[in-house]
């Protein structure tokens, strides 16, 4: 029975080309629009080497100093994690690292503009990074400010041509030499913690100062034991942090800062510290609510097209009523038609997306990033398409439904 | 009046040519009440549609009122239509989506007339069918021979000299039609409306002036 | 026949009712991302109150904690290397800054001055700052040695600060609070100054001074310098040797402004694009659903057609009622869409965007939309007028 149904339908689709094309035109751009942007924040948000221990990482990237007549809100110091953050009970293990700072290093006379971040050793034990060659450096080489750096594979073929080892050889960054001891895989910099081109031990930085900010060009994150343990871990820190001691009261009296996942440190930086409660949730709902409202438009333009082809066929639903089949029958036949219509709609949008994807990789508009569709993305897609099929399909079915075989029959208006 | 010289009509698709009609001469004096009868497919709506300048011969001569319409361009038939032509059909056309007043109207919507007056004139030309009570009434509000007398309503409002009429009483039932022959012949007889009329029905035939019969697209009587 | 159209259009109401809805959406997206470009990229070619060309920037990596000083060993590192690279032959000027045009940091303040509250924009720099950038003093004068032991912290605003402060009045010597018992006094103003160059909306800009001695000011993170034209890039290289020479603690990078401002408009632009795209795209799809209906409504008119044309009503008069009836469609949701549009700014919700590109935009939707809906009506319109009457009327 579907079998046939969906025969009919194909058959239809293939007599109407116009409809049939401005809805597979619709379907499968919409679609092509909104997988791109689920991938992209996929490959963002979601956990992936090397954060690909990230779903029982949480981190502080921003804290909030508010007093009297100073607000100042941005990166926490190093001073902040290694007090409120480093060695947090209950945590697996936590780290402390700076923002990939900008560099412009001059290598044999060429420019090479890249960047550069500076961890201690735990960081290496949080993030997986591929290794190429060599390893990470470790906590005892920051304790003894070693010059040590571990850079991508991209950063050695520019220092030192492709295919070269780099163990052992040295760079010169902002007046420092270091030796190489590892080489990873690129890391997008799309990603929040993982992404910089060389790391070097925090030790290495030229003063000491960075130890008595509590505001600043840092970041902490603490890895679980298990992701049940993440709300211990952010009332542990909400517990320490109430205690925080200010240097000067009349200044700041009061910190905002918590332990966030990615996506709820790009909620709090896109809302801010006033928005309460559950940031990461307002956000989903925003985000959801932006693609509904942009897939408004091509539903109302489904139904509206659908409702006209009905209206079209008004005589023929007549004609097969009159033979004696049922309003369910048609109902069915038309929803059908129109999932059959949505669907291959969606394969054409996967079909597009998949190369548009490609092409974004390849055009490399953001360094290092690799966006293929996954599983997951694609089902979303393929549920999107079966949400079209249902909502543009519906209604119009339902009129059609309540089309009267004697008025449609004799098609008496005009 | 109305003046038919040698008319021709074919139709052409792509295989076939189809004669529908065949050397018609016609001539219908001013004032005249005409029906033509023939078999279903004889060509009498095509002989109408060609009097009503709908459609145009493939040869011979039209001349309506005097005039010889065969060079006219589509604007000069459009207004000939709306301002000497009058039409009542078998199946009514009435615009669903619009009350009967508006349905009235629609002929004076081509011509320069106000909205006041418009709506005075589809009044009375309501009133002349005796449906003056119906007027805000949607049509599918109404009976098959309500229906067609809003249809003449419309077809008079402009005053026409001429008034064609495809099978006015074939949808209806005998006791309605016989209301609209006599709203025709009151036409013909008071206002001198010259009428052409297309049926089947020999009963209403009888009662014009002359009866055209047509037979293959070709007349015969 | 108006009024015939209203009619028509009003007793098909629920069919019209989806395409009127759809009309209307896609004024409100039109709207937007117009709006949105008018906010961007309306300021393009007008000018910016500074020159970016030959500038570089030495991003130095420290951060002062908000509202404390630099520490007299930092400032003394920092003056150090200003003094270096004033005295080499390929610099035409420098000075310290701490917000520069392109570097994607702002420093935003409110100020209640005269009773008044304005939204200041506020960079922090020493007296070569003019030079460097190249800026036009339209009254007063910049800063120099005087204001090096000035009483007062003095400042140079720009033309839009003034108009909107002191209106008509003589702003120079004009002193107001910045913290207790600390005065600013106005000491010169500058051609309007949009701080992130071509896709900046017009603001009040604020330049504080900072003192080479260190007596006020705050000191800034960048090093600008404008370099005598034609000086190799490689020079990049002496340069950042010669500034570790002198100041081996302070971290540092070497940037040319030209690929700031790449950056800056491409981050600016991105979203813009994106936006026009998806627009785009959403409109056409409509403009073809449109059409595609319009052209069904036609053929489901076609006895209807074919009557009025009876009924006297030329091609060209049918071609044009169908135009018609769209335009009345588009009307409805272009009005519903204004209605709506300008609750806007009364809720506050468009302050980000100035009033003009406010009403550029919706302006622009305007046109658009009606644009858009008549090419859309046209094909299904022309097919109306080409219906021969006699075959309409047979229709079925």
């Amino acid at each position: 029975m579907l079998k046939n149904y969906i025969k009919i339908a194909l058959k239809v689709l293939g007599r109407r080309k116009f409809f049939t094309f401005i809805s597979l035109f619709g379907i499968s751009l919409t679609l092509v629009v909104l997988m791109v942007a689920t991938t992209v924040l996929d490959n963002v948000f979601a956990p992936r080497a090397p954060e690909s221990k990230f779903d029982r990482v949480v981190g502080v990237y921003r804290l909030g100093m508010y007093g009297p007549n100073f607000n100042s809100t941005g990166n926490p110091g190093y001073r902040f994690i290694k007090e409120y953050v480093l060695g947090l009970p209950g945590a697996e293990a936590t780290s402390v690292f700076s923002n990939q700072s900008m560099l412009a290093m001059y290598h044999e006379g060429r420019k090479i503009d890249t960047h550069l971040r500076r961890t201690d050793g735990a960081y290496w034990q949080i993030l997986d990074f591929e290794f190429v060659e060599g390893g990470p450096y470790t906590e005892a080489d920051n304790e003894n400010a070693s010059f040590v750096a571990v850079i991508t594979d991209d950063m050695r073929t520019k220092l030192y041509g492709r295919g070269v080892s780099a163990l052992d050889k040295t760079f010169e960054a902002d007046g420092q030499r270091f030796r190489v001891v590892g080489v990873v895989r690129a890391v997008p910099i799309t990603r929040l913690v993982g992404f910089s081109e060389i790391w070097a031990p925090i030790r290495t930085l030229k003063t000491r100062e960075y130890e008595r900010q509590w505001m600043g060009g840092f970041g902490g994150i603490v890895l679980a034991r298990k992701r049940g343990d993440l709300e211990a871990l952010r009332s542990e820190f909400k517990r320490r942090t109430s205690a925080f001691v200010f240097d000067d009261p009349k200044m700041y009296n009061r910190i905002e800062a918590g332990l966030d996942t990615p996506f709820e440190s790009a909620a709090r930086n896109l809302l801010g510290n006033q928005v309460k409660g559950n940031r990461a949730l307002v956000l989903q709902l925003i985000l959801g609510g932006m693609a509904l409202v942009f897939m408004l438009l091509p539903t109302m333009n489904l139904v509206s097209i659908n409702l006209s082809r009905i209206m079209e066929r008004a005589s023929e639903i007549g004609v097969r009523k009159a033979f004696g089949a049922s309003s369910r029958t048609l109902v069915a036949q038309f929803v059908v038609e129109n999932i059959v219509l949505t669907v291959i709609g969606g394969l054409i949008g996967f079909v597009l997306s998949v190369a548009f994807l490609a092409a974004l990789s390849r055009a490399e508009l953001i360094p290092y990033a690799v966006f293929d569709v996954n599983l997951r993305v694609f089902l979303y897609g393929l549920l999107l398409a079966v949400f079209f099929g249902l909502v543009s399909g519906v209604y119009p079915a339902w009129r059609m439904s309540r089309i009267q075989a004697v008025n449609a029959l004799r098609g008496g208006a005009l | 009046m109305i003046r038919l010289e040698n008319v021709n009509k074919v139709y052409r698709t792509d295989r076939v040519e189809t004669l529908a009609l065949q050397n018609i001469n016609l001539d219908v004096a001013p004032g005249e009440f005409v029906s033509v009868m023939g078999p279903s497919g004889c060509g009498k709506s095509t002989l109408l549609n060609l009097i009503g300048l709908l459609d145009a011969p493939s040869s011979g001569g039209l001349s309506l009122d005097g005039a010889s319409v065969a060079k006219w361009g589509d604007g000069r038939l459009a207004q000939f239509r709306n301002e000497k032509l009058g039409f009542v059909f078998q199946s009514f056309h009435l615009v669903p989506d619009l009350k009967v007043v508006d349905n009235v109207e629609i002929p004076l919507l081509y011509r320069k007339t106000n909205g006041t007056p418009r709506r005075k004139l589809a009044q009375a030309a309501l009133d002349r069918v005796g449906l003056a009570s119906r007027v805000h009434h949607f049509p599918t509000q109404l009976s098959g021979g309500q229906q067609q007398r809003v249809a003449i309503a419309r077809a008079i409002v402009g005053k026409p000299r001429i008034l064609l009429a495809d099978e006015p009483t074939g949808n209806l039932d005998s006791a309605m039609g016989e209301e609209i022959m006599d709203i025709l012949h009151d036409l013909n007889k008071k206002d001198g409306t010259t009428i052409v009329m297309v049926t089947h029905d020999e009963r209403f035939a009888t009662r014009t002036d002359r009866i055209v019969r047509l037979f293959d697209g070709r007349q015969v009587a | 026949m108006i009024r015939h159209l209203l009619k028509l259009v009003w007793n098909r109401k629920r069919a019209n009712a989806l395409i009127v809805a759809e009309i209307f959406v896609s004024f409100l997206v039109v709207f937007a991302v117009l709006t949105g470009a008018v906010a961007v990229a309306g300021g393009w070619g007008k000018p910016i109150g500074f020159q970016w060309q030959n500038v570089w920037d030495v991003s130095m990596d420290f951060d002062i904690d908000g509202g404390q000083k630099a520490s007299p060993e930092l400032h003394a590192s920092v003056m150090r290397m200003l003094d270096e690279v004033r005295a080499l032959p390929q610099v035409a000027a420098a000075s310290v800054s701490n917000t520069p045009p392109y570097a994607f940091s702002t420093t935003e303040g409110r100020r209640n001055i005269n009773g008044k509250d304005v939204t200041v924009i506020i960079d922090d720099v020493t007296s070569g700052f003019a030079d460097t950038m190249q800026m036009k003093v339209v009254r007063g004068r910049w800063f120099n040695e005087d204001d090096e032991i000035s009483q007062h912290w003095p400042v140079v605003v720009d033309t839009n600060f003034v108009k909107e402060v002191y209106g008509n009045a003589d702003p120079i010597g004009q002193k107001f609070e910045e913290d207790e018992n600390l005065f600013h006094q106005i000491v010169g103003v500058v051609e309007p100054y949009r701080k992130d160059g071509e896709t900046s909306a017009p603001m009040n800009m604020m330049f504080r001074h900072v003192a080479n001695n260190g007596k006020h000011g705050r000191l800034g993170s960048h090093i600008l310098l404008r370099m005598q034209p034609g000086t190799s890039p490689q020079f990049e290289v002496e340069l950042a040797s010669r500034l570790r020479q002198v100041a081996p603690e302070v971290s540092f990078d070497v940037r040319q402004m030209e690929r700031m401002r790449t950056n800056m408009l491409r981050t600016r632009l991105a979203p813009l694009v994106a936006g026009g795209i998806v627009g785009l795209f959403l409109i056409g799809m409509v403009s073809l659903g449109l059409t595609g209906v319009l052209w069904q409504n036609v053929t489901r008119r076609t006895r209807e057609i074919g009557l009025r044309r009876a009924m006297g009503a030329s091609g060209t008069r049918v071609h044009r009622q169908i135009l018609a009836e769209v335009a009345v469609l588009a009307t409805i949701a272009v009005v519903i869409g204004s209605i709506i549009v300008w609750q806007l700014p009364v809720l506050g919700a468009f302050s980000f965007v100035s009033p003009s590109a406010f009403t550029l935009g919706f302006a622009g939707a305007l046109a658009t939309i009606y644009g858009l809906t008549l090419l859309c009506g046209l094909y299904p319109s022309w097919l109306a007028s080409r219906l021969q009457p006699a075959d309409a009327l047979r229709y079925e």
